[in-house]
């Protein structure tokens, strides 16, 4: 019986190549934001994905257009970029958005998200 | 009520066939999805409209009884079955808390179900929710077993504040978990509440965090 019995789960290593939902991730926000940087990190390979996916990532986005609006509006404008990726594959977006002067001043640093451990999905 | 184990082949015919609603979780020790699948089950049996549909649940040794893993074509754990009369009704093969949660619902609700109790409407039930605690957590899991890295985080700088927050878990209820997504306009979870208004999730909190203006933030 035990030979039968699995558990879908499959150890993933990191791709180096950039995924088509990566890059198209990298244009729409360097596009929309008129972004003076920006930093899409697949971190996909830390979950419990097949190999190669495109489901976790990391954005930094650095832009002027963040000026003076709350976090909440800088990460609900950059969802809302995002939207259709959201929609369609994305499970996990974490969001760094500052503006020039901020990432300017910060030790431009990014620690990577934890993991999330299921297969749960969104 | 609790979720109980069935040790024989015996009891396992014995307990399918209620003419209620049976579940059974086909689960291997060493498979940590079956613990996450045990815990959906055992928010099922706190509903109360579950409770009162008087719907059974058990947990089978998929390895152990393999008799009836083969008879019902368990072949991988965790899988979860439904029954009525002996009969099976539904299943849900792995650990898709949202399915099961939908279906146990569905199977269980649909007889027992009180006809003249008016569905609240979605949105009350959402804007109940998020201003039930001044501090609110939507979360995968609970706050002693977070079910995401995500939401783990966020519970461990919550409690670093010493503020008090109440959570829901939105693994155990599919109509809340796209609900709010829609409601609130926030693509993803955790999502944290301050008197009913998104602050935001994991990266916000971190931010504020970091900026020394989450206490006040949490305390408005």
């Amino acid at each position: 019986m035990n030979n039968i019995l699995q558990v879908c789960f499959s150890a993933v290593r990191r791709m180096s190549t950039t995924g088509p939902v990566e890059s198209t991730i990298f244009n729409k926000l360097q596009s929309a934001l008129s972004a003076s940087h920006v930093n899409v990190i697949n971190e996909s390979y830390m979950h419990n994905v097949p190999k190669g996916a495109e489901t976790h990532f990391k954005v930094v986005v650095v832009s002027d257009k963040f000026d003076g609006l709350p976090l909440i509006k800088r990460h609900r404008l950059v969802n809302d970029i995002l939207k259709e990726e959201l929609q369609t594959g994305v499970h996990a977006l974490s969001i760094v958005a500052k503006t020039p002067k901020q990432w300017e001043e910060s030790d431009k640093i990014v620690e990577s998200s934890p993991n999330c451990k299921g297969g749960f999905g969104k | 009520m609790s979720v109980s184990t069935v040790e024989s082949v015996e009891k396992f015919v014995n307990f399918i066939k209620s003419p209620t609603l049976t579940v059974v979780h086909f689960a291997a020790d060493w498979a940590d999805q079956c613990g996450q699948v045990t815990e959906v089950l055992r928010e099922l049996l706190k509903i109360p409209e579950i409770q009162a549909s008087k719907t059974q649940f058990a947990i089978c040794d998929a390895e152990n009884l393999s008799e009836i893993s083969l008879q019902y074509k368990v072949d991988s754990v965790p899988t979860v079955i439904l029954f009525k009369n002996g009969e099976q009704v539904d299943r849900v093969d792995g650990a898709d808390a949202a399915q099961i949660t939908a279906k146990v619902k569905t199977h269980s609700l649909g007889k027992a179900a009180p006809v003249n109790a008016a569905p609240q409407k979605l949105e009350d039930r959402l804007k109940a929710l998020i201003n039930r605690h001044n501090v609110m957590v939507f979360m995968k899991g609970s706050r002693d077993a977070p079910r995401c890295g995500f939401s783990r985080t966020l519970i461990q700088i919550l409690n670093g504040t010493g503020v008090s927050y109440d959570t829901f878990d939105i693994l155990t209820d599919e109509e809340v978990r796209q609900g709010l997504k829609e409601y609130s306009d926030w693509p993803t979870y955790p999502q944290l509440y301050v008197k009913g208004e998104l602050i935001g999730g994991l990266d916000i909190i971190k931010e504020l965090q970091t900026n020394g203006e989450l206490d006040a933030t949490l305390k408005a």
